[in-house]
């Protein structure tokens, strides 16, 4: 057996329901080597870490760590013997204070008869934050007072401090800028210097090869390969994912803006907390991208402009109507659909079938006499789950139970199945797949042909460019630049405005 | 909540796998796990009593009583689909029952009004309250309950019963009653399955963020749902009085709580959304006025009846919870 593997795991098996999660996987962690998990939305990555981390129970199947028996019980079991996982989703509890949630289940040692002592629990947390990077995070502050970085970062620091010999990062980074994965990247070499392994999840595959010694590739809950760093081929590696070819670029073949000048949508100074005068014009069969840290005010720029939330000045305009989007449902009755980046909470009902999803802004048409027609609402979802090619059982299934890339379809379907002529999409591909997302690239061509127009929000570079007519940076609640679709447009270029 | 149940996150490349045979069943038992149980309760309160909770007086006693809280669970389905409850509609029902039995005294027609207006205008305060407030809806029901039952005794004017009538108690009848009902199942079955507005209230109680998102207008759909219970207890209040002939401190007392039980017993899920269905009201009712009846024909103490029912309501919330998440579609 070889020395240096520390947590070794055989024929795991999991499933939920009917779905089987993971199915016979069996790999190893070297001591001293980021291993990065790659496969596509639904193979199975979180949910075998979730079993090495001890959230979930493998159905059946082994781990070692140095050859003894591990079975966790729990996560806290799980960093007793020195494993960390920091979670995909937000981990931190935002009404409790960064460090009641650094030591949250760990109170027990700052405790004299029972009274926890708060000051030390501070200072230790104060430690802690200022060795992994969080120098600037307040220990006393609510967690959800921070931003999404920050919080990040305060798992992180929850995760360091069981100073873990297995860490897992699972998906982590695309909620970072710049400057958090830095100190992301810091924690995990940190980790492999001391002789420990690094699980590495991720969907940035340049980012992949940049920080890990190895790969592993999962495919339907199934061990496809493991790759040295010597063999690490991004193309490679899509093809692993997939099971099949994929084209090398799937962004728009053209490259020239392609629209026409009638204009659709209209938005005239509008001033919130985030944005300080923000004005822009949306053409007919237009992609407009919009770019920049995810703080420079473009995702609420894109509520504003859905109304969702309200501006304190300016107003947002449909042409057509001349109607002044207020709210939402203003929104929807001059054909504006929006897709939040928050696809599970806010795009979605996760506890509502597949159909009744698609159906939600559709009932005024869907109304047959003040009744709802059942037939024409079955026949509208079954038209644009095909149409989309949404992989289900039965549009009858929950949506909780699709993959990210599927629940991405049928939010698209529910704006379709509504003829919504004008699309905000924010980050519209975050945390899905290639595979996947080639798809939502060619509709997005598909729609742009059929006259639809849309604004792309997006904290992808090559995305933003491969894809818009027209690029508009922002930073700091202003629109620092704009940029028509050409060649010589190159990431570096756009960068200069956002920082 | 919501970050646990997408735990599953990976894995759903299988979802277009086939339903086994076993799972069908399992739904099936799942999904009518309510039902179930009040055939169960029936068969076994039968053969306990010998049968004679068939006989037709008894059968006759608990349609009865089903009655208004049938009639009730229906007006609170809407708030229940949106994960709220209403918690003031006893009081309500008392203040509706006791001013509209004093007006009934001068006018009939004027009377009737005034029982149904004034509950409505409840539900109308409840409602602005709910929208816009945004507190609580059990704290909310609660002070309102006890804000009106303040008022309960001087509104009665120093009298301990109000009496209503001949003309109104001379309508009371098994028949009228039987026929309100259906009108009523058939009125709630088209709103609720088959209106904007039904659907929308079951959109809430599943995911508030998201149905702003997809253009409801929460604030109109939450006022609208205590409405409707405002007015369902201005009905109830009128067929109170009707049945019993007048009016009192006591009138519709522990109503809300029967009813929140009824639903509960039925099988509707507490925090709202698809998990709220109209049998709900229907199968509810029915277990809980069998329960009451059977067990006192068996012979049983009232107080052990009390315990009895304690148990099953919180083995019902218990199972609902556990049994909804494992119906697969």
């Amino acid at each position: 057996m070889d020395k240096d593997v520390i947590l070794k795991a055989e024929h795991m098996y999991k499933s939920f329901g009917v779905t089987k999660a993971v199915v016979d996987f069996s790999m190893e962690l070297r001591r001293g080597e980021i291993h990065g998990l790659i496969g596509e939305n639904g193979s199975g990555k979180s949910t075998f870490s979730s079993m090495v981390a001890g959230l979930y129970k493998p159905d059946s199947g082994k781990m070692t760590i140095d050859g003894k028996e591990y079975a966790p019980t729990s996560t806290e079991d799980a960093a007793s013997k020195r494993v960390a996982l920091v979670v995909q989703e937000i981990g931190t509890i935002g009404s409790i204070t960064v460090a009641a949630n650094i030591f949250l289940n760990k109170e027990k040692q700052f405790t004299n008869f029972g009274m926890i002592n708060f000051a030390k629990m501070q200072s230790e947390a104060r430690r802690i934050l200022d060795i992994i990077g969080g120098e600037h995070i307040d220990p006393n502050a609510r967690t959800e007072s921070l931003n999404l970085e920050d919080r990040k970062l305060v798992e992180i620091a929850k995760a360091m401090y069981c100073e873990p010999e297995v860490l897992i990062i699972d998906e982590t980074s695309n909620a970072l800028t710049t400057r958090g994965r830095r100190i992301l990247y810091q924690n995990m070499r940190a980790v492999r210097e001391n002789g420990g392994a690094v699980l590495f999840i991720t969907h940035d595959l340049n980012e992949l090869v940049q920080m890990c010694d190895s790969v592993t590739i999962m495919r339907d809950g199934v061990f496809v390969t493991t790759l040295e760093k010597e063999d690490m081929d991004i193309d490679r590696m899509k093809e692993l994912m997939v099971g099949r070819d994929i084209a090398d670029n799937y962004y728009r073949p053209d490259f020239a803006p392609d629209y026409q000048d009638e204009v659709v949508l209209k938005a005239e100074d509008i001033v919130s907390p985030e944005l300080h005068g923000v004005s822009l014009e949306l053409h007919k069969g237009e992609i407009l991208g919009i770019g920049g840290l995810s703080e420079s005010g473009m995702h609420e720029l894109g509520r504003i402009l859905f109304g969702v939330d309200k501006a304190d000045r300016g107003t947002v305009t449909v042409t057509k109507s001349g109607d002044h989007i207020t709210d939402p449902g203003k929104a929807i009755k001059n054909a504006v659909g929006y897709m939040s980046k928050n696809r599970d909470t806010e795009a979605l009902i996760l506890n509502y079938s597949i159909r009744n999803n698609i159906a939600l802004p559709s009932y005024d048409k869907l109304r047959r006499g003040g009744l709802i027609h059942a037939k024409e609402e079955k026949e509208l979802s079954a038209k644009w789950t095909e149409e989309l090619k949404v992989k289900m059982r039965s549009d009858e299934q929950l949506c909780s139970q699709l993959s990210g890339g599927n629940k991405q379809k049928v939010v698209l379907a529910k704006w379709m199945g509504n003829d919504s002529q004008i699309l905000i999409m924010d980050c519209p591909t975050r945390g899905i797949d290639i595979g996947v997302k080639e798809n939502i690239y060619k509709l997005m061509m598909q729609f742009k042909r059929e006259g639809r127009s849309m604004i792309m929000i997006s904290e992808e570079l090559p995305e933003l460019l491969g894809m818009s007519d027209r690029v508009l940076i922002m930073k700091d609640g202003m629109i620092s630049h704009e940029d028509m679709r050409s060649p010589d447009l190159t990431e570096q270029k756009v960068i200069s405005h956002m920082i | 909540m919501s970050g646990k149940t997408s735990a599953p996150a990976a894995a759903r490349t299988k979802s277009q796998d086939a339903i086994s045979t076993a799972q069908k069943v399992k739904n099936i038992v799942f999904t009518n796990f309510p039902l179930i149980c009040l055939i169960v309760i029936i068969a076994f309160l039968g053969i306990v009593t010998s049968g004679s909770l068939f006989s037709s007086y008894n059968v006759q006693t608990i349609l009865n009583q089903m009655f208004l809280y049938v009639l009730g669970g229906f007006g609170c389905l809407f708030l229940f689909a949106q994960g709220g409850i209403d918690l003031s509609m006893a009081a309500n029902i008392g203040m509706a029952a006791i001013l509209g039995a004093r007006v009934l005294e001068v006018s009939i027609p004027l009377g009737i009004a005034v029982t149904i207006l004034t509950a409505t205008a409840v539900g109308v305060i409840m409602g602005l309250i709910y929208a816009y407030a945004k507190i609580p809806v059990f704290i909310q029901g609660l002070g309102m309950n006890f804000l009106i039952n303040g008022m309960l005794y001087p509104l009665c004017g120093g009298r301990a019963t109000i009496p209503v009538s001949r003309t109104l108690t001379a309508l009371q009848s098994s028949t009228t009653e039987i026929i309100i009902t259906v009108v009523a199942l058939a009125i709630v079955i088209l709103a609720y399955n088959y209106t904007k507005f039904g659907r929308e209230c079951r959109a809430i109680g599943a995911g508030e963020v998201a149905a702003v998102q997809s253009g409801i207008n929460v604030k109109r759909v939450k006022t609208m749902a205590f409405i409707i219970t405002g007015l369902t207890c201005g009905i109830v209040a009128l067929l109170t009085l009707i049945r019993t002939g007048s009016a009192s401190q006591t009138t519709g007392a522990n109503f809300n709580f029967n009813v929140m039980l009824s639903m509960i017993l039925g099988g509707a899920v507490m925090t709202g959304g698809t998990g709220v269905k109209v049998r709900n009201a229907i199968i509810g009712a029915a277990t809980l006025i069998v329960l009451q009846t059977g067990l006192g024909l068996w012979g049983m103490n009232t107080r052990i009846q009390e315990i009895v029912k304690g148990v099953l309501f919180i083995l019902m919330i218990v199972s609902t919870t556990k049994l909804e998440s494992k119906i697969v579609k």
